[in-house]
């Protein structure tokens, strides 16, 4: 008899005979305390990914009355002097809890090209392995307080490995779970019952059995990465109810929008609340802020989706005292142009030079409004920042150092590209 | 009779210089002393020609350039109307503004006569009543409004539609409005207290998810000059209704977005990229109740109605995302707005 056929069903049930499976060892089961207190030091982020670009002009940076300034008007936000989309009242409410950056820029206004530049803080043609999501990056580098659940979690589905970057050259291990979206729980999970739990059990005894003579004169790290997949299998069966926003009050279903964003942002919520460390959630399917065709009509409705959505679940974390070590990012891969042209107008095409975005929580300075455009918004005026100063400050706030060096086949490979950038001094 | 239409050698255009890409038109009106044509277009101001005046070469090439006027301070005006009198011109803009121009001979006032915080959202459409007292519109904030045209003081209000309304017109004796918008729905309204009296299904709803969603339910609707037709355009298709009844017609497929009634003849013009103009016979038309089934999703199912039954007349390439038709006071003439910011005349013939 193995010495899982000796814990109870009991724990069993609660999922600590696979997690402790999962991370090797069952000293965790004794430590409950510990584990608590690591769970209330870990840092998370939600990344509210607006695939696609959207336009600065019809976010966080509104030129109202300008000939660029399209037909949405702007509203006050709870900062003084700064305004908003007119869509975005939730947002603009909470913009004093909020970073603002006005003046991002960058230089590849490919989606697929721009995605990976802006979710891995390198471009994908000059790296020598394929840089991890950043949001792997972080799962590699800040070990998850709660093993038991999936250090990664991504929500909803994305067109390609470049628009939603995987786990690069660290590996399975730090692979994206995925969620199919519409607040849906990993596809073709068991159920956590006792049963399902001691089949899958029996399951990885025997591949473990069957395996072992596979990894004689294997390199153990590549065979330790791929072995971790179904190891956490356990883990992740015992754990479904983490998924199940089901077990959410339908006022909160509610607030959130009844929408598949807004259920997708609920789950994102509770995977958060119950210690799941970063989590990726795609707005829409497929490029949906691609605004180059009648742009300004439908704007309105996904910006207000957008916007109900993340005002409830930023207005959960601080509720809930999950703000001061949640990260909570609202970004796309890059704006778009002043000149309302698009590809059958009135739409925007894309643009590098200048855009916008917002993050807040974990500790950056709140209402920090960073950079200016010009009244047009064609050039930005005062405090350019870099997608590398973005990745900079992103690890920073999350305790990383964004010039550490990783090593893939003996070759060092910086967090961040070429070691470029410098975190936003003005957040910190 | 008119039986098919040929481009007439001016064509009109505008621009303030300003580098922000072309001022594509979204509706046309014209003033009945018959001289001048407003365009609204991607922009807070009205586009203005004078038709007779000569063309001149400009960058994009020869044509009669327009001016800019009745100005909002931002956004874009949404709709707009010109009174059956020709005293006045009003603009609604998505600056939540409604205003009242006058028309000063051959231009309107620099500064608005009066004007109004209209509705709580963009202003999506507005009418004069065909005697010129009453003024319609709908916004975003989901209501119909009723005012005095001349003052523009309210008269009344009403909750319509679910979604964002997108048109409206007023039968020609005045006795009815018809709103339509994003939800599907057209709405008949009594303007005496703003009372509904009918609603008609058109459907072709979607959520508006994803890149490039289609247009929502109704985006534009039109009333034939017996107050017996009303055509509503989609994104993809045109329908027709006996008003007094709500029953279906006819549907014009491949053609929606844009459409109009030609004010003297059974001429309907329908369509976006491509525009077709339709002499359509009446006499054969035949209203059939309409099934009112729905989806799964609780959507409406797609509307089953017979082919438009007529002759098309003419087939005319705009090129896409071109809006704005208007017969003009002359009975002869039509303009037609594309995309790229220029109007082109086209003259029926017989």
């Amino acid at each position: 008899m193995t010495i899982s056929h000796t814990i109870s069903r009991r724990l069993l049930l609660q999922g600590g005979v696979a997690g402790g499976m999962a991370c090797g060892g069952f000293g965790r089961l004794f430590g409950a305390e510990s584990a608590d207190q690591a769970r209330q030091r870990q840092k998370h982020v939600i990344l509210l990914w607006m695939s696609g670009g959207p336009s600065q002009f019809e976010t966080w940076d509104p030129k109202p009355g300008a000939p660029t300034g399209g037909p949405h008007l702007t509203i006050p936000t709870s900062l003084p002097g700064i305004h908003f989309d007119e869509f975005m009242p939730q947002l603009a409410r909470l913009a004093e809890r909020m970073v603002t950056i006005r003046t991002m820029t960058t230089k590849n206004g490919d989606h697929s090209a721009g995605s990976f530049l802006a979710q891995t803080g390198h471009e994908p043609s000059r790296v020598i392995a394929p840089s991890p999501h950043w949001l792997a990056m972080a799962a590699h580098e800040i070990p998850a307080a709660d093993p038991t659940l999936p250090a990664f979690v991504n929500i909803n589905r994305e067109q390609d490995v470049l628009t939603n970057p995987g786990a690069g050259f660290l590996g399975p291990k730090y692979q994206q779970l995925f969620c199919p979206g519409n607040g849906a729980p990993p596809e073709d999970l068991p159920s956590a019952s006792a049963a399902e739990l001691a089949a899958l059990q029996a399951r990885e005894e025997l591949r473990e059995r069957l395996s072992a003579g596979f990894r004689t004169g294997r390199d153990p790290r590549l065979l330790d990465a791929h072995d971790s997949n179904f190891s956490r299998m356990g883990s992740l069966v015992a754990s479904s109810e983490v998924f199940d926003i089901s077990r959410e009050p339908a006022t909160d279903v509610e607030r959130y929008g009844r929408t598949r964003w807004g259920r997708d942002c609920l789950l994102a919520r509770r995977l958060v609340e119950r210690g799941v460390p970063f989590v990726r959630v795609q707005h829409q399917n497929g490029l949906a802020w691609d605004k180059h065709r009648r742009a300004f009509d439908c704007q309105r409705h996904i910006t207000t989706e957008f916007d109900t959505a993340a005002g409830a679940l930023i207005d959960d974390l601080i509720e809930r005292g999950l703000w001061e070590r949640t990260l909570v990012v609202c970004m796309g891969e890059f704006g778009r142009t002043p000149e309302i042209l698009g590809q059958g107008p009135p739409g925007r095409n894309h643009y590098t030079k200048n855009w916008a975005l917002s993050f807040g929580g974990c500790g950056v300075k709140e209402g920090a409004v960073i950079g200016k455009t010009n009244e047009n918004g064609t050039e930005i005026t005062d405090r350019p920042v870099s997608i590398h100063d973005l990745f900079c400050t992103f690890y920073s706030v999350l305790g990383i150092d964004p010039h550490k060096e990783l090593t893939f086949e003996g070759r060092p490979i910086p967090l961040v590209e070429n070691k470029l950038g410098q975190p936003i001094r003005e957040v910190l | 009779m008119a039986e098919k239409l040929v481009q007439t050698k001016k064509s009109y255009y505008v621009d303030d210089g300003q580098k922000r890409g072309p001022l594509t038109m979204f509706r046309l009106r014209h003033h009945p002393h018959g001289k001048h044509l407003f365009g609204q277009c991607v922009d807070r101001r009205l586009a203005l020609w004078n038709l007779e005046a000569e063309t001149v070469k400009v960058k994009k090439g020869e044509y009669v350039v327009g001016s800019l006027v009745c100005p909002h301070a931002a956004g874009w005006i949404r709709g707009f109307d010109v009174h059956p009198a020709g005293d006045s011109i009003v603009t609604g803009g998505s600056d939540r503004q409604l205003r009242l121009w006058k028309w000063e001979g051959d231009r309107p006032s620099e500064e608005p006569s009066a004007a109004s915080a209209a509705h709580a959202g963009w202003i999506e459409a507005v009418a004069f009543s065909p005697d010129g007292t009453r003024l319609a519109t709908v916004g975003a904030d989901k209501q119909l409004k009723l005012w005095d045209a001349g003052k523009l003081s309210l008269v009344a209000a009403a909750p319509a539609h679910i979604g964002y309304p997108r048109d409206l017109a007023w039968t020609p004796d005045g006795s009815r409005i018809v709103t339509g918008g994003e939800d599907g729905q057209l709405l008949v309204w009594n303007p005496e207290g703003l009372q509904p009296v009918a609603a008609i299904t058109f459907g072709q709803v979607n959520d508006q998810q994803g890149q490039n969603p289609p247009l929502s339910g109704v985006y534009r609707l039109t009333i034939s000059r017996d107050g017996r037709w009303l055509a509503a355009a989609g994104a993809k298709q045109t329908a027709l209704f006996e008003l007094a009844t709500g029953q279906g017609v006819a549907l014009v497929k491949e053609a929606g977005v844009d459409v109009a009634f030609h004010p003297q003849h059974d001429l309907l013009a329908v369509g976006e990229g491509q525009l077709h103009v339709w002499r359509y016979d009446a006499d054969k038309f035949s209203p059939q109740p309409l099934s009112g089934e729905k989806e799964k999703d609780g959507k409406p199912k797609p509307l089953s109605l017979p082919s438009l039954s007529g002759r098309e007349i003419a087939n005319l390439k705009r090129g896409d995302y071109g809006q704005g038709i208007r017969f003009l006071a002359d009975d002869r003439r039509m303009a037609v707005a594309k995309a790229d910011g220029i109007v082109e005349l086209w003259e029926l013939t017989g």
